[in-house]
């Protein structure tokens, strides 16, 4: 079974004896990408690793109350948490300090003074064994990887000029596909892509553009209402622009292909303004704010993207300008501020982000309440999706296109439905392409009816599992 | 039915001897064929290309689009079965493109696996026999060959799908076109473009086809919009300085078909709108000579040729029209032969050839693939003539 790489975060319960070595070790170990809960007792260290499950336990040798070999005895005896591995930190090569270990298999040790490289080398040795899953992973095979559907509720709106604009409870990915099936099957379904996001306090509009809607539905979607309310009479079908000209700050390098850009873009109303430098562009923007469609950037370095966000949360909402991105990395997720577009990327793809942002950065957002009124036909954002496994809090689904962090979708699986009771939420942990298949993408969640005592949690997921796929732990037996 | 991908290697620096192996590491859902530019068109005319990739690092754009007329003539106007391997392509080259609907440029890095996922999506798409595609590649391959039956068998299939799908509905309007009803395909070329108004070869086509129907201001004005947002288009300069001729314009005319050269001399709607010309400023005999260097003319200058037949067989000088209906056979596309060999049947009842006239009438026939009510009209005065006369000299025998 593939998962994706940096999929799943894992986590570690840090038992120290002193508070302020707990606090550098728990900041490095954040820096590095894990979840870190800090104790300072064996007390507390067995009460959170029994909630918890973490995927590592590091140790001091001895705690205030006890030694990491209490703590190992203690932890063998829970049959959830005995193969839980436990690296233990030894200060000094003392009786006192190495006795309570004696006869008892910990997966590492590290000793004398502290070494962050040496400390990050033996966490890496040891969270490779599991790799990109949790140690409790169980993964499914490929008869039980049925395809199910990942559901988010939503409603049509209306049209914005060129974007048809849905209310919903998700953000989507540009990069998304994903079938709008109305309530009423009077409305067939349409597949929608290339959505970009508009969120006003707690409300969240997905907007899409109409050229890219296909299917039977995109009869009703043409004839929705418009919710603009200045919307121009009847425009032409050949020029369907607001005919307005948009200024846009383009950061390019590169002076011929800025120049190329500029003359190509003039024919769809938008008036490009070099930025030859990063510093220049975000000088423009942060001067020219008010006046401007969106900005546009030829790649970002994480520094830059970081002094961007900055830049932009300085300027008045109402003035603050959408920036796109062209990027060639395939890590990188659109936010309500920063769009990102892969690169190498096609002329019309440019242009409608581009539209969109006029859009999103235009009146569109006082226009949405009255349009509340006007359209409001219910529906579901659908797409199919397969369940690879579950963990602890939750598992890992595959999707042929990515999810956005931090949003919560309905996982309308069998199995899930029946250990969640029925309550199907799930929140999306982290996304990710497997390596060398750009059109498959993988999705850790969390249940969201999970939350509280993992232990118990798991024992109830892990009881369903052996009643219903008994077949997973016959494998494990003969692997045993 | 047997289908494959198209690997062109535009740059021809090496790819030949690495694509085997670098396609070997990956699970390819659709046979990948390796050819340079010249073998695209003997491979598409086998009839199993569905999709085609080509690498252009140095964003050739001639030869990119003269690649993707070819496909989407032959195999079906589809953008997303068709992509273009180049890291950083320049500004120019993606609008050039564009003009044929491509978005899908693919990093040169990571090319393999990005092509296998387009392909894996291609095929998904074709093994829904209801999906647009897979009833669009099928009109389309009756198109190119001419085949009339097929034409009108293909679009019946595409059912109300015109109505919601862009691509449907160009489809749609294409075989409109290629069965002569120009007005009604000017009304599909422009539905297909107002659901998706990036799909710039619908409004080049609707377009095309005002001109047909006589609409060449409105055809001057979408041919302008285009134009603004993309003036290096060769075909277009043609086709409107093919409008200005139609309206006696012709400083304008050639200010438009020097700006064309400008841009592809060998273009071969050039000279397409200079033959145009040479008629319309009764230059009849260079314009003749002009026709030898044609080739795939469409139903513009096929109308005008068709109409000058007429004139010229109605006014007594059958043996011109004959002659002119000759070389506008070689020269038009293939589905738009059939009424060429039908007024060439009509010209040669006129001169009272009436076993020619039946020849011609065959040809037209076999050219449309199915029965036509005029072929039988004429036909039907072809025999009586012929009765008449085999009366009248058996008569004056006796």
């Amino acid at each position: 079974m593939k998962v994706a790489s940096g999929i799943t975060q894992h986590s570690i319960v840090l038992c120290v004896d002193k508070r302020e070595r707990g606090l550098v070790l728990e900041n490095l170990l954040k820096k590095k990408g894990f979840r870190v809960e800090t104790v300072l007792s064996l007390y507390d260290a067995l009460k959170i690793v029994s909630q918890e499950m973490p995927h590592l336990v590091i140790s001091d040798s001895i705690l205030s109350d006890g030694t990491a070999g209490t703590l190992y005895d203690r932890m063998a005896q829970h049959p959830m948490l005995k193969n839980t591995p436990i690296m233990v930190l030894v200060a000094k090569k003392t009786r006192e300090q190495l006795t309570p270990l004696t006869g008892r298999k910990f997966a590492g040790f590290l000793m004398g003074q502290f070494d962050g490289g040496a400390l990050m080398a033996k966490i890496t040795e040891i969270t490779n064994n599991t790799g990109d899953i949790s140690p409790y992973f169980v993964s499914f095979n490929q008869e039980m990887k049925i395809d199910f559907t990942i559901r988010v509720g939503a409603s049509v709106l209306g049209l914005s000029g060129e974007q048809v604009i849905y209310k919903s409870e998700s953000e989507v990915d540009p990069a998304a596909a994903l079938v709008c099936v109305p309530s009423d099957d009077g409305y067939a379904p349409v597949l929608l892509k290339m959505g970009s996001n508009l969120v006003k306090g707690e409300d969240i509009y997905n907007m899409f553009p109409l050229g890219r809607i296909r299917g039977k539905g995109r009869k009703w979607i043409s004839s929705l209402p418009s919710v603009d309310m200045n919307a121009p009479d009847a425009v032409e079908a050949e020029d369907a622009s607001d005919g307005a000209i948009h200024r846009v700050v383009f950061f390019d390098p590169v002076q011929k292909r800025f120049e190329q850009f500029k003359e190509v873009l003039q024919g769809y109303n938008i008036d490009l303004v070099h930025a030859p430098s990063f510093q220049k562009a975000v000088q423009l923007i942060q001067r020219d704010a008010g006046s401007l469609g969106c900005a546009y950037f030829q790649e970002l370095t994480g520094a830059n993207t970081a002094a961007l966000k900055a830049a932009l949360e300085k300027i008045p909402e109402k003035d603050r300008p959408l920036a796109i991105v062209g990027t060639s990395s395939l890590n990188t997720r659109s936010t309500t501020q920063i769009r990102y577009i892969k690169k190498p990327f096609g002329l019309g793809l440019l242009v409608e982000a581009m539209e969109s942002a006029f859009k999103a950065g235009g009146d569109l957002g006082e226009n949405l309440e009255s349009a509340h009124e006007s359209a409001n036909i219910a529906c579901d954002y659908q797409a199919p999706a397969k369940l690879i496994g579950l963990d602890e809090t939750g598992g890992v689904i595959e999707l042929k296109f990515p999810v956005v962090k931090g949003n919560r979708l309905n996982l309308d699986h069998p199995f899930l439905s029946k250990i969640w009771e029925g309550d199907v939420l799930a929140e999306i942990t982290h996304t990710a392409p497997l390596e060398g298949q750009p059109d498959i993408w993988q999705a850790r969640f969390e249940a969201v009816s999970s939350k509280g005592n993992k232990v118990k949690y798991w024992e109830m997921v892990e009881k369903s599992l052996r009643s219903d796929f008994p077949e997973i732990f016959e494998e494990e037996k003969e692997s045993a | 039915m047997d289908r494959s991908c198209l690997l062109v290697d535009l740059d021809q620096d090496g790819l030949a001897d690495q694509w085997q192996e670098m396609v070997s590491s990956v699970e390819f859902p659709l046979p990948i064929k390796y050819v340079i530019q010249e073998e695209v068109e003997p491979m598409i005319e086998t009839g199993t290309v569905v999709m085609m990739i080509m690498y252009s690092s140095k964003c050739d754009s001639r030869s990119a689009c003269d690649l993707l007329e070819l496909f989407r003539g032959r195999v079906g106007p589809i953008p997303h079965f068709q992509g273009i391997i180049c890291s950083d392509p320049e500004p120019y080259f993606l609008t050039d493109v564009f003009e044929f609907g491509i978005e899908q440029f693919i990093d040169e890095g990571a090319w393999v696996q990005e092509v296998a996922a387009q392909a894996r999506d291609v095929l998904a798409t074709l093994d829904d026999e209801d999906s647009s595609e897979a009833k669009v590649i099928k009109l389309s391959l009756s198109i190119a060959r001419g085949d009339q039956g097929g034409i009108a068998e293909a679009e019946s299939a595409l059912g109300d799908s015109h109505e919601y799908d862009y691509l449907a509905a160009y489809s749609k309007a294409s075989a409109l076109q290629a069965i002569g009803k120009f007005g009604e395909a000017a009304d599909v070329f422009r539905s297909a473009g107002n659901m998706n108004k990036y799909f710039r070869p619908a409004k080049s086509k609707l377009g095309e086809n005002l001109m047909v129907i006589g609409k060449t201001d409105e055809a001057i004005g979408i041919f302008e919009r285009l134009d603004k947002s993309n003036p290096r288009d060769p075909e277009r300069k043609s086709n409107l300085a093919a409008a200005y001729i139609e309206k006696g314009d012709y400083e304008k005319a050639e200010q438009l078909l020097e700006e064309a050269r400008a841009l592809n001399p060998d273009h071969p709607k050039i000279k397409e709108a200079e033959a145009q010309k040479l008629l319309a400023t009764g230059k009849a005999g260079q314009a003749f000579k002009m026709m030898d260097h044609l080739e795939e003319v469409g139903p513009f200058l096929a109308a005008k040729l068709n109409e000058m037949g007429i004139k010229l067989s109605q006014s007594g000088k059958g043996k011109s029209a004959l002659a002119l209906y000759q070389k506008a056979h070689k020269v038009v596309r293939r589905e738009l032969r059939y009424k060429v060999s039908m007024n060439a049947a009509l010209a040669c009842y006129r001169l009272k050839d009436y076993k020619l006239a039946m020849k011609y009438l065959v040809r037209t026939e076999k050219e449309y693939g199915s029965k036509l009510e005029k072929v039988e009209k004429i036909r039907a005065a072809c025999k009586a003539a012929l009765a008449k006369k085999k009366k009248a000299s058996s008569k004056e025998a006796s």
